[in-house]
C-alpha cells in the first residue's frame, strides 16, 4: 500500500469519526435542519476528496468569522439555544479543518473539535443512540490516529496495515468496555446529580389539551417510541396488560370534535379522582419526553394520584403539585421535560358492583348532549341496531358488536365535513376515535350517558416494569350504567387498539426497549446512590453473598455458548495449520543430538556437524557410524533430498543402537 | 480536561461516558505501546564515521521473535547525542536495519550506555519507552572546518630536514616508472636520457617519491574549546596535506604518530584527535 493510499484510508478514518461526532448532536434533534444538511455535505464532499478549503486560511477565518456572529445573533435574538449554537460553531470548525489541506495538526484538530461534538451531544440528548455514535467515533478515531501515529514514523507496507488494524480495532473495543468501568466508578462529586433525562428537542407526540378529533391523522399508531414507563403493585407477572389506561374524558361533541367544560379546582400535592375502596393497585408512572403533555395517566379507574416530580429542563428535578380539571383530568402544575409520580386505581373488578357503585354521583343529563344538526341516519340506525334493547350495558355491547362488525379499521383518512356520518354511511373505516365517537353519539341518541377517553391501551412488560409506547394511544367509550358508573365499551376491533409497528421494526422494538431501559437505568439515572450500592455488594462478607441468578433465556445462552466455543475452536484449528510443519530432519536431528549427549559423545554448544568432524579427527570407534547419518540429515535438511519412508527412524534407531553400545562399553565412565 | 471538569460541574451522566472514553484511551494506549515494547532485542551497529557538529549515519538492528511492533523510534540514551532513528512496522521474526541520523556536539570518546526504544503508537497522545542497556564508545572525530588561511600559507612553506634537500628532490630509490612531464612539474625530474628517445619530456617515478612531510603539533594545556578548535583545524589541515599527497604526523596529548599517508594514516590520525584531551594524563 503506497504512501498516499495510507494517507486517504487514515483521512477517511478521520472524517467518518466527525461523521460520527456529529451524529451524536444530530440524534438530539436540536440542531436546526440547515446545519446538519451543509455538514452532511461538507463530509460528503470530503469522502469524495474534495477539500474545498485547502491552504485558503484567510478564507477559512472569514467563513468561521461570519457563522459565528450568524450564530451568536441567533442566539442572542433567542431563536438559537445557547447551547446548539456552541454546538453549532463547533461542527463548523471541524467542517473547516476537514476541507482544509491534510497535515498532522489540521488531523489534531479534527479529533479535538469531534471530541467536542461528542460533549455537546451529551449535553443535548440522553438518547441511547448516542452510545452507538460514541463507540463509532472512539473506534474511527482510533483508526485515524493509529495509521496516522505508525505513517509518522516512516511509510509502512501493506503487510503492517492489517495487523495494526487489528491492533487498533482491539484496542478500541478495549476503551470501549474500559469507558463502562470507569463511568461505573468514577466518583459522581458534582451537586447536580441529574442528567437530562431525555430529549427536550423532540416534539411531544401526544397532546391531551388538544380536544378529539375524528377524521383525525392515525400515523402515531405506528410510532413505537416510548412515552411512558410503569412500574406496578403488586406486580401483574404477566407479559402483556391490555390494560385502559385513562388521560381524561370529553363528554360534550359538537359535530367535529370532543371537548370538557373548564373546570379547575384549586392545585394540591394530591388529587383524589374518585371515591375508592380498600383494594388498590399502585402504580408509580414514569412520563417520558415524547409524551409531552402535562396531563397524568394512570389504569382504569383511576382513584389518586400524587407524589409528584418533574425533571425540568435545566437537569433538576422539583416536586410538584398536582391540579384537577375534573372529569379525571389532572394536570402538573410545573411544566417539565418528563415526570414521576404515583398513582393508584382500582383494578379491573369482573363487574362486581360493590366496587363499581363508587362512580356514581354524575350527573347524567351531562352525558346525553347531541350535537345539532346531527344527520337523521344516526339515530335511525341506532334503533335499528338495538331494536328492542334497552338495558344500557347491552345497549352498548349490540352497538359495540355492530361497529366491529360492519366497519373496517383504517388509518388513511381524511377529514370529511361531517367525520361522524361519513364514517357510518360513506367510508365505513376509520381509527379509534370514529368507533369511539360513533359508539358515544349512537348511544346518546337512545338516551344512554356516554363520554369519550382518550389514554392508551396496552402496557407490554420490558423488565421488571411495562411501557406504553405512542402507538398505545387509544381512544374508547364509556358507558354511564347507573348504579355502576362508567363503563368501558370499546368498539375498535381488538387487533387495532394497541401499538402497530411497521413489521420491518417488529422486531426491533422490543431489542430498543430491552436496551433503552437499561440505559436509561444503568447510564442516564446512574447516580452516588448507585455507586454506593455497588460499592456495598463488593464490600459485602462473603458469608453473605448471595448470587443472584437472573431470569436467563437458558436457550438462548447456551446457543451463545455454543457460538463463541466455535469461533474460539475455529480460530485455534486456523493458527494451527498456520504453523509451518516441523520438518521431519529436524526431528532426527534432536533424536540424534539426544542419542550422542546421553553416550557423552557431544560437547555443549557443539552442533552435529561438529560433533562429527571431532570424532572424524579423533578417529573415535563410533565416527563411521555416525558420519553417514550426519551427511543423510544434511541432506534432507538442506540438499533437498527427503528421507524415503521409514529412513529417518531407521537412522535413528541404528545411532542410538551405536551409542548404547558405546555407552555399554564404556559402562565405567558412566554413572 | 475540559469535559472532565463540564461532567463534574453538571453530573452528566453521558459526559462522564465520554470522560470514562477518554481516560480508558489512555490506558488501552499504555498497554498498548507497552505490548508493542515487549520482547524487542536491539543492538548497535554503529556508524562508520562520526565529525562533530554534523550528522552522521546511525545504524540499530532490532527484531522481535513473536508479535508486532510499530511507530518505534530508536536513540541513544544519556548521551549528548542529538537525533533518533525511526521504524514504522516491525514484523515478527525478522531482523529489520534502522537508521538514525545523529548529531555530536563536539569531538571526543562517547560513552553509550544504552538504547533507547521508544514508540507513541496506538493514539499519539503518548510516548513510552524503555532503555537496553548496551555499553559501547563512540568516537566523535573533530569538525570538519575549513583550512584556516594562515595554515594554508604555512604548509605551502618547505619543511626542514631531509625531506626538503633538494638533492632529494627528484626522489630516491629503484626507478619505478616514467611518464609525461605535466606543465608546473619540477624539470630536475626529467629522465634525459629517455626523453630524448621518446622524442617528449618524461619524468621518472621513482621507488620513494618526492613528498613534503609534516609533523602537526598541537600544544598542550589549550583550554577545551580552543583545543576543540585547534583538533577541528589539524584535521582539515591534515586532510588539504594527505590530498596534495604529503605524509602526515602527529603529536597530541601525548600521542605521537609517525608522518604517514593514505585513508588508514588519516584515520589513525583523526583518532588521535579525537582522543586528544580525554586521556588520561601521563605521571609527570
Amino acid at each position: 500500500m503506497t504512501w498516499l493510499a495510507q494517507k486517504r484510508l487514515q483521512l477517511l478514518f478521520r472524517d467518518l469519526a466527525a461523521g460520527a461526532a456529529f451524529g451524536a448532536m444530530a440524534i438530539s434533534g436540536a440542531l436546526p435542519a440547515w446545519v446538519v444538511v451543509i455538514f452532511a455535505v461538507g463530509l460528503a464532499a470530503a469522502l469524495l476528496e474534495l477539500r474545498l478549503l485547502g491552504d485558503r486560511t484567510l478564507l477559512s477565518v472569514f467563513l468561521l468569522a461570519a457563522s459565528a456572529s450568524l450564530l451568536y445573533a441567533s442566539a442572542a435574538a433567542g431563536k438559537l439555544d445557547l447551547v446548539v449554537a456552541a454546538c453549532t460553531f463547533a461542527a463548523f470548525i471541524t467542517l473547516s479543518r476537514i476541507h482544509a489541506t491534510a497535515s498532522p495538526s489540521t488531523d489534531a484538530q479534527v479529533h479535538l473539535t469531534s471530541l467536542l461534538m461528542t460533549a455537546g451531544g451529551a449535553a443535548l440528548s440522553a438518547e441511547m443512540l448516542f452510545a452507538l455514535f460514541l463507540g463509532a467515533f472512539g473506534l474511527l478515531a482510533a483508526l485515524s490516529l493509529g495509521i496516522q501515529t505508525v505513517e509518522s514514523k516512516g511509510s509502512a507496507d501493506r503487510a503492517a496495515l492489517a495487523p495494526a488494524s487489528r491492533q487498533l480495532l482491539l484496542g478500541g473495543l478495549l476503551a470501549i468496555v474500559g469507558s463502562a468501568a470507569f463511568f461505573a466508578s468514577f466518583p459522581r462529586l458534582s451537586w447536580n446529580l441529574a442528567a437530562r433525562r431525555g430529549n427536550r428537542f423532540e416534539g411531544a407526540l401526544m397532546g391531551f389539551a388538544e380536544p378529539v378529533r375524528p377524521r383525525g391523522n392515525g400515523r402515531i399508531k405506528n410510532n413505537p417510541r416510548l412515552v411512558a414507563r410503569i412500574r406496578i403493585s403488586p406486580d401483574p407477572g404477566i407479559g402483556s396488560l391490555n390494560a385502559y389506561w385513562i388521560g381524561r374524558a370529553f363528554s360534550e361533541f359538537n359535530g367535529r370534535e370532543w371537548s370538557s367544560p373548564a373546570e379547575i379546582f384549586r392545585s394540591s400535592p394530591r388529587v383524589v379522582v374518585r371515591p375508592y375502596a380498600q383494594r388498590l393497585l399502585h402504580q408509580a408512572i414514569e412520563l417520558l419526553p415524547a409524551y409531552g403533555s402535562p396531563a397524568l395517566i394512570a389504569m382504569e379507574r383511576p382513584a389518586i394520584f400524587g407524589n409528584a416530580r418533574a425533571h425540568l429542563e435545566s437537569g433538576q428535578t422539583v416536586q410538584t403539585w398536582l391540579r384537577d380539571f375534573g372529569e379525571g383530568h389532572v394536570r402538573f402544575v410545573e411544566s417539565g421535560m418528563g415526570y414521576l409520580y404515583q398513582a393508584y386505581s382500582t383494578p379491573p373488578l369482573n363487574g362486581r358492583p360493590d366496587d363499581e357503585a363508587l362512580d356514581t354521583n354524575v350527573d347524567p343529563e351531562s352525558y346525553l348532549q347531541i350535537p345539532a344538526g346531527l344527520d337523521s341516519r344516526v339515530p335511525a340506525l341506532a334503533a335499528h341496531v338495538l331494536g328492542s334493547e334497552t338495558d344500557p350495558l347491552r345497549s352498548a355491547h349490540k352497538i359495540e358488536d355492530h361497529l366491529k362488525r360492519a366497519y373496517r379499521y383504517s388509518l388513511d383518512l381524511s377529514d370529511a365535513p361531517d367525520p361522524l356520518a361519513d364514517f357510518l354511511f360513506s367510508r365505513k373505516a376509520g381509527h379509534c376515535e370514529d368507533f369511539a365517537t360513533a359508539l358515544a353519539i349512537l348511544l346518546r341518541t337512545q338516551g344512554i350517558p356516554t363520554r369519550v377517553v382518550i389514554g392508551f391501551f396496552g402496557g407490554e412488560r420490558v423488565g421488571d416494569q411495562y411501557v406504553l409506547r405512542a402507538g398505545d394511544a387509544h381512544s374508547w367509550t364509556q358507558v354511564l350504567i347507573p348504579g355502576r358508573g362508567f363503563v368501558s365499551v370499546d368498539a375498535t376491533p381488538e387487533a387495532h387498539r394497541a401499538a402497530q409497528p411497521w413489521l420491518a421494526l417488529g422486531w426491533l422494538t422490543p431489542l430498543y426497549d430491552f436496551l433503552d431501559v437499561r440505559w436509561r437505568a444503568w447510564v442516564v439515572d446512574y447516580s452516588l446512590k448507585d455507586q454506593a450500592t455497588i460499592a456495598r455488594s463488593v464490600v459485602q462478607p462473603v458469608s453473605t453473598f448471595r448470587l443472584k441468578v437472573p431470569n436467563l433465556n437458558w436457550k438462548w445462552l447456551g446457543a451463545g455458548l455454543c457460538l463463541i466455543a466455535l469461533i474460539v475452536s475455529g480460530t485455534l484449528a486456523r493458527r494451527r495449520r498456520r504453523r509451518a510443519p516441523i520438518h521431519s530432519a529436524s526431528i532426527l536431528l534432536k533424536r540424534l543430538e539426544r542419542a550422542l549427549r546421553t553416550a557423552g559423545l557431544q560437547l555443549d554448544q557443539e552442533d552435529l556437524e561438529a560433533t562429527t568432524h571431532r570424532l572424524l579427527a579423533q578417529q573415535h570407534s563410533i565416527a563411521n557410524e555416525v558420519a553417514p547419518i550426519t551427511r543423510r540429515y544434511l541432506e534432507a535438511r538442506f540438499g533437498g533430498r527427503a528421507f524415503r519412508e521409514g529412513e529417518a527412524s531407521h537412522l535413528a534407531r541404528s545411532l542410538e543402537r551405536a551409542c548404547n553400545k558405546y555407552r555399554s562399553a564404556h559402562r565405567n565412565v558412566f554413572p | 480536561m475540559g469535559v472532565g471538569v463540564g461532567a463534574l460541574n453538571t453530573g452528566n451522566n453521558l459526559l462522564y461516558l465520554v470522560l470514562g472514553l477518554l481516560l480508558s484511551a489512555i490506558v488501552v494506549s499504555g498497554i498498548l505501546s507497552e505490548h508493542s515494547l515487549r520482547n524487542v532485542e536491539v543492538r548497535r551497529l554503529g556508524t562508520d564515521a562520526a565529525f562533530a557538529k554534523e550528522p552522521f549515519a546511525f545504524r540499530w538492528a532490532i527484531s522481535r521473535p513473536k508479535g508486532c511492533s510499530f511507530a518505534l523510534t530508536l536513540s541513544e540514551e544519556g548521551v549528548a547525542l542529538e537525533g533518533e532513528g525511526h521504524l514504522a512496522y516491525l514484523p515478527p521474526g525478522s531482523e529489520q536495519i534502522v537508521r538514525g541520523q545523529l548529531r555530536a556536539a563536539r569531538r571526543g570518546p562517547l560513552t553509550l550506555t544504552g538504547i533507547r526504544i521508544s514508540t507513541p503508537y496506538p493514539f499519539g497522545l503518548f510516548i513510552k519507552g524503555r532503555v537496553v542497556s548496551q555499553q559501547d564508545t563512540l568516537l566523535v572525530y573533530p569538525a570538519r572546518v575549513a583550512v584556516a588561511e594562515s595554515l594554508q600559507l604555512a604548509a605551502q612553506q618547505r619543511p626542514l630536514g631531509e625531506a626538503s634537500n633538494p638533492r632529494q628532490g627528484g626522489g630516491n630509490g629503484d626507478l619505478l616508472d616514467l611518464r609525461e612531464l605535466k606543465p608546473g612539474e619540477d624539470s630536475r625530474r626529467i629522465h634525459w636520457l629517455k626523453s630524448a628517445g621518446a622524442g617528449k619530456l618524461l619524468r621518472a617515478v621513482r621507488e620513494r617519491e618526492e613528498r613534503d612531510t609534516f609533523t602537526l603539533r598541537i600544544d598542550k594545556d589549550l583550554p577545551s574549546e580552543r583545543l576543540d578548535a585547534r583538533c577541528a583545524e589539524v584535521a582539515a589541515l591534515t586532510q588539504r596535506l594527505l590530498q596534495r599527497g604529503c605524509e602526515v604526523g602527529l603529536e597530541a596529548d601525548g600521542q605521537h604518530l609517525r608522518p604517514g599517508r593514505g585513508a588508514i594514516h588519516q584515520r589513525r590520525i583523526l583518532d588521535a584527535l579525537a582522543w586528544a584531551g580525554f586521556l588520561p594524563k601521563a605521571a609527570e
